[in-house]
């Protein structure tokens, strides 16, 4: 996989937080850092720009949809990836209708995240 | 007995002369007995035949045993349901053995066999194996029929259409989707706003997001078929002339169609009608359900002797109707909370009696509407709608009451010949006591053994031995929830592990009456006065100047627990009260004498009416 691609991770759920930077490590994909609510989420966003986030839809205080706004605001070709319950396929639904380029369903599987990011490195490279 | 099938029932001992006699004792028309001479055996046999009614399992044989047998059977899909009989001359209080087999399918049958017990309980298990049969059948028609209608869906054409950029219908679609839709003439108009007022609005604007995100064309379609949010959906279509709506289940898939510059030009849709397919799904869960509820009422009541359900059910059907009588006669706003008082005593007065049976579908059906009542009556100001719910419940109790009564009826002649003899009534008294105590002691992790050597049921004039007996199931309830300690605590303070209860019963020249006492905690003063003052019945310095005799009479009025959990044994501070208002409309007396940490006993006194 590139080296080019830098990945932020936001997850109100420290073992997701775990199991996302395990496998990210296993690619070896950069991960410039971890938010587990939405203010913070936007601040880190804002100090180093990745690549590509993964984002919690359902957190305390300032949701998921407000959050994925925010991202979109200051940087309108951020990649982010939104991780929902499938009971929530609505809200799922209104994120990739923001802006949103894919969704992982919870409870949370590895491979799912595989395939998305997959998707999401190969088309970076292909229109850089 | 029915001849049209024929039923297997499997004899297992290891000595062919008993097997010789229970052939002798079962052999009747239309039965099969398959006899084997050890547990192995057994297994063998049922490897090849499911089809078992019941099992005869003798407990002791050489190798395999009974229990090893049964456990075995019990653990396997194709046999755990069958039921067993175990024939063991095992004293009858070893019985908790056998605990521990999951479902009720057990019974016991002990040694010498008595011919005509037998004979009566094989033909109750026979009964219930061919009611089961019929029920069988019925789920099996009913998955037939599933099939068939899954098999006529797949070959009738689903309704087809397409939609533009704006979400508009294209003028061709399949005519099966006029019908589908019970609309004619969709062509050009939008289909997000024919779904108005068809489906709940929150799935229409989910849908709208949907499909626009369908339109775009770097959204994976891997990733939007697991969105899908019109899969099996309820649509309400208004009739015109008719008052009522039609309901249909429809079922929606999207794909896109690109054109030669790989844009997407329109949405191909497909939608099936698969209200039938739902509803068959709905009716067979049911059917199944039902059929799970009356096997296991059915091997619930097996296990209560006739003359005590017959009694359960008259009390039962005499609290109904005084519930019914309360909320019919009840008005006025003011009177509201002290009718709900009165319908949760009726409640729990049924809840104790189906305990001590061990009717578990009623405890827990009682223990329900009881809490529907605690919740009413926590709120600050009671309606008259509050009602509502526990008319509900009304009607839930009454129908598995005339379950019950179907049941009893169904079995009532095969029971008929089976007359309790008079020992054996004292002794069905007192052993239903000893598994309400076992029971209850279980549910709270307890240790108890119920003596009643000193208690003669012969010394309880006849009359009021319903009115004894509803009596000692909430003294001997309390005694465990309350009294004896968990065995942790019992050991600490050098007490046996095992609490003791001891029941007595004394019959003098002009009275009669009974004794219960435990050799638990005692009665805690401290946490009665705690009680009393937060009931609001008392102020602090009326408590404090009670001796601690007097304080003992507080466990006697309503709302004052001398425990503070409630849990569904008791700790509702009514069951003293219940208890106490019994005895004095009887005309008896409650004496209660309790040492902390040591014991506290009942004596119950009744005067003997003369004739």
């Amino acid at each position: 996989m590139s080296d080019t691609n830098r990945v932020m991770i936001v997850d109100d759920s420290k073992m997701i937080i775990k199991l996302i930077q395990g496998f990210l490590e296993t690619y070896n994909i950069e991960i410039v850092g971890t938010a587990s609510d939405g203010k913070a989420a936007i601040d880190l966003f804002k100090k180093t720009n990745p690549d590509i986030v993964t984002l919690d839809i359902t957190m305390p205080e300032l949701d998921g949809l407000t959050v994925l706004e925010e991202i979109l605001k200051i940087n309108a070709s951020a990649k982010v990836v939104v991780i929902s319950a499938l009971t929530d396929n609505a809200t799922a639904l209104k994120a990739l209708r923001i802006g949103a380029k894919d969704f992982i369903p919870k409870p949370f599987k590895e491979e799912n995240l595989k395939v998305v990011l997959d998707r999401l490195i190969i088309e970076e490279n292909v229109n850089p | 007995m029915n001849n049209e099938i024929t039923q297997n029932i499997l004899i297992v001992d290891d000595r062919p002369e008993n097997l010789i006699v229970l052939e002798n004792i079962l052999e009747t028309p239309g039965l099969n007995l398959i006899k084997a001479e050890s547990g192995e055996e057994t297994l063998r046999i049922l490897l090849k035949q499911h089809d078992v009614a019941l099992i005869l399992l003798d407990v002791q044989m050489p190798g395999m045993d009974g229990f090893e047998t049964a456990s075995i059977l019990r653990s396997a899909p194709n046999t755990k349901h069958i039921p067993i009989i175990f024939i063991t001359a095992i004293s009858k209080e070893e019985k908790h053995i056998f605990k521990g087999y999951e479902s009720g399918a057990v019974d016991y049958m002990f040694k010498p066999i008595d011919p005509d017990i037998l004979k009566s309980k094989v033909r109750v298990f026979l009964e219930l194996d061919r009611r089961k049969k019929i029920l069988e059948e019925k789920n099996y028609e009913l998955h037939e029929a599933k099939k068939n209608t899954d098999k006529i869906l797949n070959n009738v054409r689903n309704g087809l259409f397409l939609l533009d950029k704006n979400l508009n219908f294209k003028p061709q679609y399949s005519s099966v989707l006029e019908k589908i839709f019970i609309t004619e003439n969709i062509a050009n108009t939008n289909f997000v706003e024919f779904l108005d007022n068809k489906i709940p609005d929150n799935i229409k604007s989910s849908c709208k997001d949907y499909l626009q995100l369908v339109y775009q064309n770097n959204m994976p379609e891997s990733t939007l078929d697991k969105l899908n949010p019109m899969s099996e959906i309820e649509f309400r279509f208004q009739e015109n002339d008719s008052e009522s709506d039609i309901v249909k289940i429809l079922n929606f898939s999207f794909k896109r169609i690109y054109n030669d510059d790989h844009n997407i030009d329109e949405i191909i849709a497909t939608v099936a009608d698969v209200t039938e397919r739902i509803t068959l799904a709905k009716k067979l869960q049911e059917s199944e359900d039902q059929y799970k509820k009356q096997m296991e009422m059915a091997f619930n009541i097996l296990h209560v002797e006739p003359t005590l359900l017959n009694e359960f059910m008259e009390g039962l059907q005499a609290e109904l109707e005084h519930i019914e009588c309360l909320l019919e006669h009840t008005k006025k706003s003011t009177e509201y909370s002290k009718t709900l008082e009165k319908i949760f005593r009726s409640v729990h007065l049924v809840k104790g009696n189906a305990s001590l049976l061990d009717l578990k579908f009623f405890v827990s059906q009682t223990h329900d509407f009881e809490e529907k009542i605690i919740e009413i009556q926590k709120k600050k100001k009671i309606k008259g709608s509050d009602f509502l719910p526990l008319v509900l419940k009304m009607s839930e109790l009454h129908k598995t009451s005339s379950e019950i009564h179907d049941l009893i009826d169904r079995i009532k002649n095969i029971q008929t010949h089976f007359r309790p003899k008079r020992e054996y009534e004292n002794n069905l008294f007192t052993q239903s006591l000893r598994n309400l105590a076992q029971n209850t002691a279980n549910d709270l992790n307890k240790k108890v053994k119920l003596t009643d050597n000193d208690f003669d049921l012969g010394n309880i004039p006849y009359n009021s031995r319903l009115l004894v007996k509803e009596i000692l199931i909430q003294l001997i309830r309390n005694a465990i929830s309350h009294g004896i300690e968990a065995p942790a605590e019992r050991r600490k303070n050098m007490k046996n592990e095992t609490g003791s209860l001891i029941l007595s019963s004394f019959q003098e020249n002009s009275c009669f009456g009974f004794t219960l006492k435990d050799d638990g905690k005692g009665i805690q003063f401290e946490q009665l006065k705690q009680n009393a003052q937060k009931s609001g019945k008392f102020k602090k310095n009326e408590i404090d100047s009670l001796e601690n005799e007097q304080l003992l009479n507080l466990i006697f009025l309503q709302g004052i627990s001398t425990t503070n959990q409630v849990d569904q044994i008791s700790g509702r501070g009514v069951g003293m009260a219940i208890i106490k208002e019994k005895i004095d409309k009887h005309g008896g007396k409650i004496e209660v004498d309790s040492q902390p940490n040591k014991y506290c006993e009942f004596k119950i006194t009744f005067k003997n009416v003369k004739k």
